[in-house]
């Protein structure tokens, strides 16, 4: 009686584990542009999610829109979002005074698109915004106000001193 | 500006547009040519 | 036969030197009239601060240097170089300004990369830069594939003699018509022409693509200023993957085509001949080695099963060799996608085509077509020569605008010239092996950067070693250069030292 006590906790104990476990593997992992370019091959055709911030142009074409989603130093990827999926209203595109939208997309990746003749993107089956934008303060410092003046304080002294008239300039 | 110097200038611009039609015109069949040799390797696999 | 350095050739040199200082910073004023237009006010603050310091360079220069004397061959050459250097520090300025510039080396790579119109970048962070440096960027390379020389030219100096001799020194030897002024007039109007042509059709496609009018505009002058400056720079990291567009890319496929061709074939054509296309040895050259390197594009690909139909091959796999054979530099595949997918093979013909390069008197680099023609054609008269009677006369001729003599001088120079790209091609690849880059990547970046192609499979980035740098960048400036007026400029600094030594002695 003890021992099927035991062997039915340790077995609800793995019911336990292994159910929230299998409930994750649903969830397509978040995997950035390197990633996915490097293993080309090995996420070729599988659902994937991918986090980035919206750049500038939201391209609307007949049968979609495409965004490219930025995720960090100089990698960014191409986002395809088919006309019939839901696509929330995107704010805030990124521009030197913005911020733009962070949105996390699950969508298929596809190493070679054969709909866009060879292209490498994703093609999203859901959109959703993460962080919405912001405005960047790209501030002015006074240190620049103050070297800007100077140096055309000093500009201004050797444009009269070059311009100035041929007989009080010596030459050779 | 005479007539005959308008005449002139025409003539040039009507030269440098038919000159730049004629390089674009080579640029797209240089590109057809090429499409072409891709069609090939895909016929031929 | 070395000759004495006088106080005189110093001012000659530091006068011209100063009046393109001073063009340069004129130049800034553009992107910071961008800056202001999209209300950019701490770029455009930056810009402003990089003219005011251009500015103040060269006129400084050119008071301290001031001369009336027209350069002679030797001081053309030392300026046309040195120029390049005093211009790639001071545009280097924006760049320090933005914050995007991880050093200050890192910035003159950027500047030298754009004046070359090479494309290579170690900018950090492009998708996030202002529109000002944006043009700033794409600006450096449509001015320098025209050469800065010329822009000093047009607005700053009267048409001397001294001013063909600039131009010769800047490695564009066509001798079109003796009036230099006048070369540097049409260069300027067929440029001209098809910048506005160009920025209008790719923004045009940008807005069919949905981009906003006003923002499309701008992406029609990038990308327009890049293909046709065979550049390579493009507003976003992701190069034209970011357009999704065949048709943005096809449009700039045609320009980039068209800026790799040599300036007199432009004069030749848009004058009236137009039938010198067909019959001009470049572009008899160009075209079969672009039709040869993209078959074994091709066979590589094919091989590796890396594309699903003709029209992706054809898309990337084309776009990709022509960018690198007309040595612009444009891309719509990731860098790691052209390594890991593409492979050896692939990567090999790509290089090739990129080590042949565009033609001479061009925006483009590497060997140049001319060279391919004439050395192809010397192997065959020599040959021809071999099996014919000994008393037989062969000579061999060539096209170029007219029918040439094959001699023996012009089959030297031109393999002379060469034989040198091999080498700083393969001292780069040997540096980046000493790195422990794979030999066909270290060949391949070595390569994009002597010929200014740009494509990168990857080296080129801020944290790649100082050195590498630093030989990417002599490599950019000795390949767009054409070697003559780099050595020129470095036997001139050697005898000046040389001269003082002597004065010294004597006094």
């Amino acid at each position: 009686m003890k021992r099927l006590c035991v062997v039915l906790t340790i077995m609800a104990l793995a019911a336990l584990i292994v159910v929230p476990v299998s409930a994750n593997a649903e969830q397509p992992p978040v995997l950035s542009t390197n990633e996915l370019v490097e293993n080309s091959y090995k996420w070729d055709g599988e659902t994937v999610s991918f986090k980035g911030e919206v750049l500038q142009d939201l391209m609307v074409r007949t049968d979609g829109t495409w965004m490219n989603l930025s995720d960090g130093n100089n990698t960014a990827m191409g986002v395809f979002v088919p006309k019939d999926v839901t696509m929330p209203a995107i704010l805030r595109t990124e521009d030197y005074r913005t911020v733009g939208d962070v949105v996390l997309i699950t969508g298929v990746f596809h190493r070679v698109c054969v709909q866009h003749e060879g292209e490498t993107d994703i093609h999203a089956t859901s959109v959703t915004i993460v962080t919405p934008g912001s405005t960047k303060s790209n501030p002015i410092h006074l240190d620049r106000v103050v070297l800007f003046v100077a140096l055309v304080g000093l500009l201004v002294l050797v444009l009269w001193l070059y311009y100035r008239k041929p007989t009080d300039r010596t030459r050779h | 500006m005479n007539a005959g110097t308008r005449t002139k200038h025409m003539a040039s611009l009507r030269r440098n547009l038919l000159g730049m039609l004629t390089e674009i015109a080579f640029a797209c069949g240089l590109i057809g040519a090429a499409f072409l040799v891709s069609w090939l390797f895909f016929v031929g696999r | 036969m070395v000759r004495r350095v006088w106080r005189e050739d110093f001012r000659i040199i530091g006068y011209y030197t100063g009046l393109v200082t001073i063009g340069v910073g004129l130049l800034m004023l553009v992107p910071m009239v961008t800056s202001l237009v999209f209300r950019e006010w701490a770029s455009a603050l930056d810009f402003a601060i990089s003219a005011a310091l251009t500015l103040l360079v060269g006129y400084v220069l050119a008071l301290v240097s001031h001369t009336k004397n027209t350069p002679g061959l030797t001081h053309a050459m030392v300026i046309a170089a040195g120029s390049w250097l005093v211009a790639m520090v001071l545009s280097g300025v924006p760049y320090l300004l933005s914050g995007h510039a991880a050093s200050f080396l890192d910035a003159c790579f950027d500047t030298m990369s754009g004046y070359t119109t090479t494309g290579l970048f170690l900018l950090q962070d492009l998708d996030h830069i202002s529109q000002g440096l944006n043009m700033w960027r794409h600006l450096l390379t449509y001015v320098g594939g025209q050469g800065i020389v010329v822009l000093a030219l047009t607005f700053l100096i009267g048409s001397t003699g001294g001013a063909f001799k600039i131009m010769v020194g800047e490695g564009k030897e066509e001798k079109l018509e003796p009036n230099v002024r006048h070369i540097a007039i049409l260069i300027w109007r067929i440029s001209l022409i098809y910048l506005g042509v160009g920025t209008v059709v790719l923004g045009v496609i940008a807005m069919a693509n949905g981009i906003k009018p006003y923002l499309a505009l701008f992406h029609g002058a990038y990308i327009f200023m890049s293909a046709w400056s065979t550049g390579g720079f493009a507003p976003y990291s992701q190069n034209m993957l970011y357009y999704h567009s065949s048709a943005m890319e096809i449009a700039s496929m045609v320009f980039f085509i068209l800026g790799s061709f040599n300036f007199a074939l432009h004069y030749a054509v848009w004058s009236g001949n137009r039938r010198e296309i067909l019959r001009n040895v470049e572009i008899v050259s160009f075209t079969i080695t672009v039709l040869t390197t993209f078959s074994l594009v091709c066979l590589a690909l094919m091989q590796r099963g890396v594309y699903p139909n003709a029209v992706a091959l054809f898309r990337r796999g084309f776009f990709q060799l022509i960018s690198g054979h007309t040595t612009t530099g444009q891309s719509n595949i990731y860098a790691q996608t052209f390594v890991l997918e593409w492979g050896p093979l692939g990567m090999l013909a790509t290089t090739i085509a990129m080590a042949i390069g565009a033609s001479a008197a061009s925006t483009g680099g590497g060997f140049k077509g001319l060279r391919m023609g004439i050395i192809v054609k010397g192997i065959a008269t020599d040959i021809r020569k071999l099996l014919s009677p000994e008393r037989a006369v062969v000579t061999g001729h060539y096209h170029h605008l007219h029918d040439n003599i094959l001699s023996d001088g012009v089959v030297k120079g031109a393999a002379v010239i060469v034989v040198l790209y091999v080498l700083i091609y393969v001292v780069g690849a040997v540096v980046g092996m000493a790195y422990g880059y794979p030999m066909v990547n270290a060949l391949f970046e070595s390569v994009s950067a002597g010929s200014n192609t740009g494509l990168s499979c990857g080296i080129t980035q801020a944290s790649m070693p100082t050195l590498l740098k630093i030989v990417y960048i002599l490599e950019m400036w000795m390949g767009r250069l054409e070697f003559l007026s780099v050595f020129t400029m470095f036997g001139f600094i050697a005898t000046s030292f040389r001269s003082m030594r002597l004065r010294k002695v004597v006094a």
